[in-house]
């Protein structure tokens, strides 16, 4: 497996007027992985995404995504073909019917996979002949994500694709997601849903007010944080819990919600 | 926690658990948890039901054992996936449900079928071929390997299984219901802890 990232960023910097949306952002994507890209409202995720498709230019800082240059007007082209993106707002043309739409976009990829175009067709029960400006939002979101799906992308960029998506949907969803993995395409997808970031991803990159908070496998953060509910008789003092592994302490009557980093035992030692 | 039940299925296999622990001298395995399928994305019959109430019994009468229903993984438990799914291959083998030679399915399959990123189990099939439980052959899958050395090890978790069945059988004789029984067993277990946290 080679481990040149796919994507990679260095001090990408992004302002619209005073507002500083993407305030020098490092990201090292590797290959073959599930990343998922958090962050609150408004902390610039789409702005980052927007930025590594080439859709917008960064006032400083540069990045690559497969080797090309996010910068360059005739690398983004190249770019698009080996990347599918599924937008925040779903676009497609509302006059076409989910037919001809499906139809126009196999036109511009010769590696078009109508195998899983029919599979996609077939779990997301999408209407043929119904035009897309009658689509329920969901499956407007389930089109777009079929035409990404079928296109065999090296890379795959999602911007909250679960959303407006039924349970159902979801759940199809992450299963195609995880089966185009398992294939070689690296995925990266923003989200605000932790459960489903938590079950299928292998690396997670939090943004915080534009910058980079947090960059980490999920393993890692697994093994590495824990989460202890202490209950006691009487509740001790707040800083007789307080050690250098203890990130943080929430207390509830007589129960006490300890967020641990490194050795959860000496807490529990101490507790006692 | 509520989940979707398709109760058609569940019955079908505990039934069928039934059915075929009598005729065969292998051992039951029990499964607690809803798997996927279970949980009823697919199927058409969906009731509420508490995820506590019961536990489905799956019997590995082929070798085309229903993964998905042996292996649950948890992703808010806190522990890596990758390890969950490990230890519960490793208990899969140790309780018989999986033996010598049987195949587990591939990467892809078991990805979707638990819907976890990949990597998770190819992590895990590594791990496990490492310590030496798992043989993966280059294009064909993974196959358990069970050494002598486990083997005792399996015989005796099924010496348990069996006493601890008998047991079960005795106190549900008393009247003792399944709640109570199985905070009677956890009472025991965790006696040490218990007593250190009083202090």
């Amino acid at each position: 497996m080679t481990s040149i990232p796919v994507i990679e960023t260095s001090e990408l910097y992004k302002s619209y007027g005073r507002v500083e949306a993407v305030r020098g952002v490092n990201l090292s994507i590797k290959p073959h992985q599930i990343t998922a890209f958090l962050g609150l409202n408004g902390a610039g995720k789409s702005t980052t995404i927007k930025l590594l498709l080439g859709m917008i230019r960064p006032n400083s800082g540069a990045g690559q995504v497969l080797g090309k240059n996010i910068n360059d007007a005739a690398d983004s082209v190249l770019l698009r073909r080996k990347v599918a993106y599924v937008s925040e707002n779903k676009q497609l043309y509302d006059y076409m019917t989910v037919e001809q739409m499906i139809g126009f976009t196999k036109s511009f990829y010769p590696d078009w996979r109508a195998e899983i175009e029919r599979k996609l067709l077939n779990t997301y029960e999408l209407p043929l002949d119904r035009r897309i400006k009658s689509l329920s939002k969901g499956m407007r979101t389930k089109l777009a994500l079929l035409l990404a799906f079928a296109r065999r992308p090296e890379l795959l960029i999602l911007d909250e694709p679960s959303e407006g998506l039924d349970p159902i949907g979801i759940e199809q969803m992450l299963e195609n997601l995880v089966a185009l993995c398992s294939e070689g395409t690296t995925v990266f997808f923003s989200s605000h849903q932790i459960p489903e970031v938590e079950r299928i991803a292998d690396h997670v990159c939090i943004l915080h007010k534009g910058c980079l908070a947090l960059d980490a496998s999920l393993d890692g953060m697994r093994h590495s944080y824990r989460q202890i509910d202490l209950v006691f008789p009487v509740l001790p003092d707040e800083s007789d819990i307080r050690m250098p592994s203890v990130e943080s302490v929430r207390t509830e009557g007589r129960q006490m919600r300890v967020v641990v980093s490194g050795d959860a035992e000496l807490v529990v030692e101490r507790a006692n | 926690m509520r989940l979707c039940v398709d109760w058609s299925y569940l019955v079908e296999s505990s039934a069928h658990a039934r059915r075929s622990a009598d005729y065969e001298h292998r051992p039951i395995f029990v499964c607690t948890g809803i798997s996927k399928q279970v949980a009823g994305i697919r199927k058409t019959r969906y009731e509420d039901v508490s995820i506590d109430s019961f536990c489905i019994l799956l019997y590995p009468y082929t070798s085309t054992v229903n993964f998905s229903m042996l292996f649950r993984l948890s992703p808010i438990a806190g522990q890596p996936l990758y390890l969950q799914l490990m230890q519960q291959i490793r208990h899969a083998v140790e309780s018989g449900a999986l033996q010598h030679g049987d195949q587990l399915p591939g990467i892809r399959t078991l990805a979707e079928e638990l819907v976890v990123s990949p990597n998770t189990v190819v992590k895990a099939y590594s791990e496990l071929e490492h310590e030496g439980l798992l043989e993966l052959r280059q294009g064909s899958g993974a196959f358990v390997s069970v050494k002598r050395s486990t083997r005792s090890q399996i015989g005796r978790v099924h010496e348990a299984h069996g006493q601890v069945r008998k047991l079960i059988e005795g106190l549900r004789e008393m009247g003792l219901n399944d709640d109570e029984i199985r905070r009677v067993v956890e009472a025991e277990l965790f006696q040490p802890a218990v007593v250190m946290s009083k202090r």
